[in-house]
């Protein structure tokens, strides 16, 4: 035991003697710490928009709190006219805080890499009144079709190049690394005979080759993995990131498979006895499969067996959609104006105060909502509670929601048609990813990392969850003609993204982590065997 | 001597490279992974066509039909249209796939591209949007790395170059014979690819299309020929300059990954880092805070100036007896402010996309790729400044629409009722909406197109006099042992 770890030393130090083993795991370090340094840039001006975001939902809060009790003040509370435009009145409340952003906070992983940030908006707008708005099938429901991305101006060529950041760097680049140290395992101590010598010495082929797979095991993990993991560390809590230390062991575990599996893939190609040229060569042609020509492959497969319904289609579709809702909501309005007149009907002869007083009529006196309107029985299909008898502008409130939910049934068909679409080519993707390490590796990180397309639908989930919530608290006080109170209005939730847990993060990546160690190992088991052959 | 020296080493190479198993293999490898993705393209094309032409043909309909109260109503309902694909995007689609593929034109705002291909992608195919300009640009110098790393080296190392030097065979002569005898097989194999695409390209657009596609074709041919020849002579001057081929294996392929990955990569970064993306939200909030300032300087006292200077020019005692309607010129006003407002913003995005895009071209200087990348999308009509264009030409449209709205709102005479003005609009709505033609997008020149890429070519230009040089240098003392 104690010769072989005086063997292992001394593989050691010629392996770190090399000139060109420094240079390597140098460069290895560097490209994975500017990769950090890029990532945690980024982070920091997420951070700042969600603190805005917030701050901002809070002072429409507080500010139409305070316009409440001033009103309070100035009236007896038993007088407060809930039927006028005043702070009380429930439609004037929901208006005045109505419109927030939402932005999607960084993860706690972020700097680790961009992942599909940079694709999808990661702030949202929800502005009211916004009839025409398309509705985006990445984005879905009615409810959101009055989100708006903050307009989105990340370069296109930067979306087609790629930014640089640590899960490229791990799979493109580690690999690429790892074969400059270890294409030449034996092959020309072989080829210019010095592995006679040291074959002289009792040390097995076996034995030297995995000694100096240890040795490069040992050097890439600690430049590639380690020294930046306390650099990803050190960045998170100088931008006051929560520390994860589960996603930071998934994210070892994870980077350490992939390293693992390459050195093993090169053990696999030294034992074959080839020469070192032989070696880089088919080793770059595997890196070229593995991480290049696969994922096309796969995405090709993935278009043809699951092929998407083209966008200019599904907005086609939305535009009539949301263009039928609308007509047919004019159609309601006028409805609503000839029914209120039939039921109060206008007198010209009358003083100015009496048709003031008719116009307040449209917020207080009811009746029965016209009947056979397309809009209005689409929302009391979904709204039975609420009475058929409302007023003016109840109605008019209740058409407004009527027309979302038409929009929503309308598309109900091809947006349903576009997310089994979507959901039938994740799937595929996701089997096939296990036919390639590095696509293996780059979900999973990604997934990590919390900037994949997981945590974004997550996020709009919760988004989508809030708006109805809320819109669904103001709807029974609209309809039901209840003010509001500045303290009711105060415990309403702010929007806020609930972290998804690392467990659930570690339940998806188990598997691609597993398969990635299971790959490696059974490598290391063929190059074991390959080599007891020689 | 000198020439037949050359055709005698140009035959040879060429025989036994036709003989070598490898690029035999490379060769079909390589031709089929090209023919499939050319299919792709042009499936992709075509399907991607025929739902742009539906949908935009249907939205024209939209258009015309849409039975609104009033015309402003109308310039808020909008429309849609739809990003054409250009014809060359079967070889090179460039940012394509990244950009969205439709716009909605309203009154009061310009909108971004939406509905992207990339969007709807799984994550872990982000990075499989390939095509016939990425085997070129990266798998086909990988390729010449392989096959050309022996070409002086592996002489040397079986002795033959000792021979042939021995025998008077000038090393300038051998550079050159031992070009063209690579070149041509590998021209062998391009060139009824290329024949193949342009036949793809008149089969799913026309032969008129084709024919007109045919200079654009041919300079993008010439410039990948210039990017691969660059490549190659490199290889060949790595090769003369190592001591065996493992070495010129080795050295190709670092320069494989430097000038193909790591160069353009990085060429990104420093192109960020110097002209920094807008940020989608400070881009939103200057925007909303401009018009914000514009809206309380001046709405309701610009509605009376407007008022007054109507009822002056009509010679009326009040605004309720004008022929016209003072709103319909507020809104157009108003249309201009915040379209100029909008532009300027936009104008500022789009200038740093395209600083980038010139960064991305100056890095040429340290690789080709991404100066062919650069030459390659702008040829193919997918590159930064032809969806600025696009994107302009759309607003330009949108402007177009709304103004001839408003101008339709000015027209409308106030004295009527809402009820009267609603019925007119309804009776000639169609007629109304005619005035606007049918969007029909004209993509720039190919003289527009080269104009933005003058950096990228004059960079790969440069790349291939100085593989020229280096070569040239390489050879003279050129080694035999």
């Amino acid at each position: 035991m104690q010769s072989y770890r005086k063997f292992l030393l001394l593989e050691w130090r010629l392996f770190t003697a090399e000139p060109g083993t420094w240079i390597v795991l140098v460069l290895m370090m560097f490209s994975a710490i500017g990769a950090i340094v890029n990532g945690v840039s980024n982070v920091q001006m997420q951070s700042r928009f969600v603190n805005d975001a917030r701050d901002d939902q809070k002072q429409r809060y507080t500010a139409a709190a305070q316009a409440i009790d001033a009103e309070k003040r100035k009236t007896d509370e038993t007088t407060i006219p809930v039927t006028s435009w005043t702070p009380v009145f429930a439609p004037a409340a929901r208006e005045a805080v109505y419109n927030f952003k939402a932005v999607l906070p960084p993860p706690s992983l972020a700097a680790l890499g961009f992942g599909q940030t940079d694709l999808h908006s990661q702030s949202f707008r929800l502005v009211n009144n916004s009839d025409d708005r398309p509705i985006v099938p990445t984005t879905g429901t009615h409810v959101l079709s009055n989100i708006i991305p903050q307009y989105k101006t990340e370069s296109t060529l930067r979306l087609w190049l790629g930014k640089w950041d640590f899960v490229f760097v791990v799979t493109y680049l580690y690999p690429l690394f790892i074969l400059a140290l270890s294409h030449d395992l034996i092959a020309s101590d072989r080829a210019t005979g010095t592995l006679a010598l040291v074959l002289a010495q009792g040390i097995s082929v076996r034995s030297l080759a995995l000694t100096r797979f240890l040795v490069r095991m040992v050097a890439v993990v600690v430049a590639g993995i380690a020294i930046p993991t306390i650099a990803l560390t050190v960045a998170h809590s100088l931008v006051g990131l929560p520390a994860d230390p589960g996603r930071v062991v998934l994210w070892i575990l994870a980077a350490t498979g992939y390293v693992f599996f390459w050195l093993a893939a090169a053990l696999v190609v030294n034992a074959l006895n080839w020469s070192a040229t032989r070696n880089a060569v088919v080793l770059v042609s595997l890196w070229t499969v593995v991480s290049l020509l696969i994922p096309v492959g796969a995405g090709f497969l993935v278009r043809v067996v699951a092929p998407m319904m083209p966008n200019a289609s599904f907005t086609d579709a939305e535009r009539f959609a949301r263009n039928e809702a609308n007509e047919k909501t004019t159609t309601a309005y006028e409805a609503m104006v000839e029914a209120f007149n039939r039921n109060f009907p206008l007198d010209i002869n009358v003083s100015s105060k009496e048709k003031q007083q008719r116009e307040l009529g449209r917020f207080t006196d009811s009746f029965q909502r016209p009947a056979g309107n397309e809009i209005l029985d689409t929302f009391y299909s979904a709204h039975p509670e609420y009475p058929a008898r409302l007023t003016h502008f109840q109605l008019w409130y209740a058409a407004q929601l009527g027309r979302d939910l038409f929009t929503e049934k309308r598309l109900s068909n091809v947006l349903g048609m576009w997310r089994e679409q979507q959901a039938q080519h994740h799937r595929l993707a996701r089997w096939l990813m296990f036919f390639s390490p590095s696509m293996l590796v780059h979900a999973s990180l990604t997934d990590i990392a919390g900037t994949g397309s997981h945590r974004y639908r997550g996020f709009l989930s919760q988004l989508d969850d809030y708006i109805r919530k809320r819109e669904s608290w103001f709807t029974g006080k609209i309809l039901k003609l209840e003010p509001i109170s500045s303290s009711e209005l105060l415990t309403q939730e702010l929007f806020e993204v609930k972290p998804e847990r690392t467990l659930e993060a570690a339940a998806r990546v188990a598997f691609p982590i597993m398969s990635l160690w299971i790959f490696a190992v059974l490598l290391l088991i063929a190059g074991w065997i390959r080599f007891s052959a020689l | 001597m000198g020439w037949a020296t050359v055709k005698t080493i140009a035959a040879h190479e060429w025989r036994q490279l036709w003989h070598g198993r490898l690029f035999l293999i490379a060769g079909v490898i390589v031709a089929a992974i090209l023919c499939l993705l050319l299919g792709f393209g042009c499936r992709d094309f075509i399907e991607y066509r025929r739902a742009e032409y539906a949908a935009s043909e249907n939205q024209r309909r939209l258009w015309l039909e849409r039975d609104v109260a009033n015309a402003h109503a109308a310039a808020h309902a909008g429309i849609t249209v739809f990003r054409p694909l250009p014809l060359l995007g079967v070889l090179d689609p460039g940012l394509h796939p990244y950009a969205g593929t439709s716009v909605f034109l309203e009154a009061h705002r310009r909108n971004d591209l939406a509905g992207s291909l990339a969007e709807s992608l799984p994550d872990v195919l982000r990075m499989s949007l390939w095509n016939v300009s990425h085997v070129l640009q990266i798998v086909l110098p990988l390729l010449l790395v392989v096959l050309l790393a022996p070409a002086f080296a592996g002489e040397r190392q079986d002795g033959t170059l000792r021979l042939l030097l021995s025998i008077g065979v000038s090393p300038r002569h051998l550079l050159i014979g031992k070009a063209i005898g690579m070149a041509l097989p590998v021209m062998a194999v391009l060139m009824p690819l290329i024949f193949a695409a342009w036949c793809g390209i008149a089969l799913i657009s026309g032969l008129d299309a084709a024919m007109i596609a045919i200079p654009r074709l041919l300079i993008f041919v010439l410039s990948y020929l210039l990017y691969l020849a660059a490549f190659s002579i490199l290889m060949f001057a790595i090769s003369a300059r190592s001591s065996s081929v493992k070495a010129a294996v080795a050295s190709g392929l670092t320069m494989w990954i430097v000038l193909c990955f790591l160069v353009p990569r990085l060429a990104n970064e420093v192109g960020a880092k110097l002209y920094p993306t807008a940020v989608a939200e400070e881009v939103a909030a200057s925007i909303q805070s401009s018009q914000k300032a514009q809206e309380k300087s001046g709405w309701f006292d610009r509605r009376k100036q407007i008022e007054q200077a109507l009822i002056q020019r009509y010679g009326v005692a009040s605004a309720k007896d004008l022929p016209v309607n003072p709103m319909g010129k507020l809104l157009s006003e108003w249309e201009e402010r915040t379209t100029s407002i909008q532009n300027a913003h936009y104008r500022q995005i789009y200038e740093r996309q395209e600083s980038q895009h010139r960064v991305l071209q100056l890095s040429g200087i340290f690789s080709p790729t991404p100066a062919i990348a650069a030459v390659s999308m702008a040829l193919s009509g997918s590159d930064p400044q032809h969806l600025r264009h696009f994107s302009d030409f759309a607003d330009e449209y949108r402007f177009r629409m709304a103004q001839m709205l408003n101008d339709e709102s000015f027209h409308s005479a106030l004295g009527k009722s809402r009820h009267q003005l609603a019925a007119e609009f309804h009776a000639h709505r169609r007629e109304i909406y005619e005035r606007l033609p049918p969007f029909r997008y004209e993509s720039p020149s190919l003289e527009w197109s080269m104009k933005n890429v003058f950096l990228g070519w004059s960079a790969l230009v440069l790349w291939t006099i100085s593989a020229v040089v280096v070569a040239m240098i390489a050879i003279r003392h050129l080694n035999a042992f």
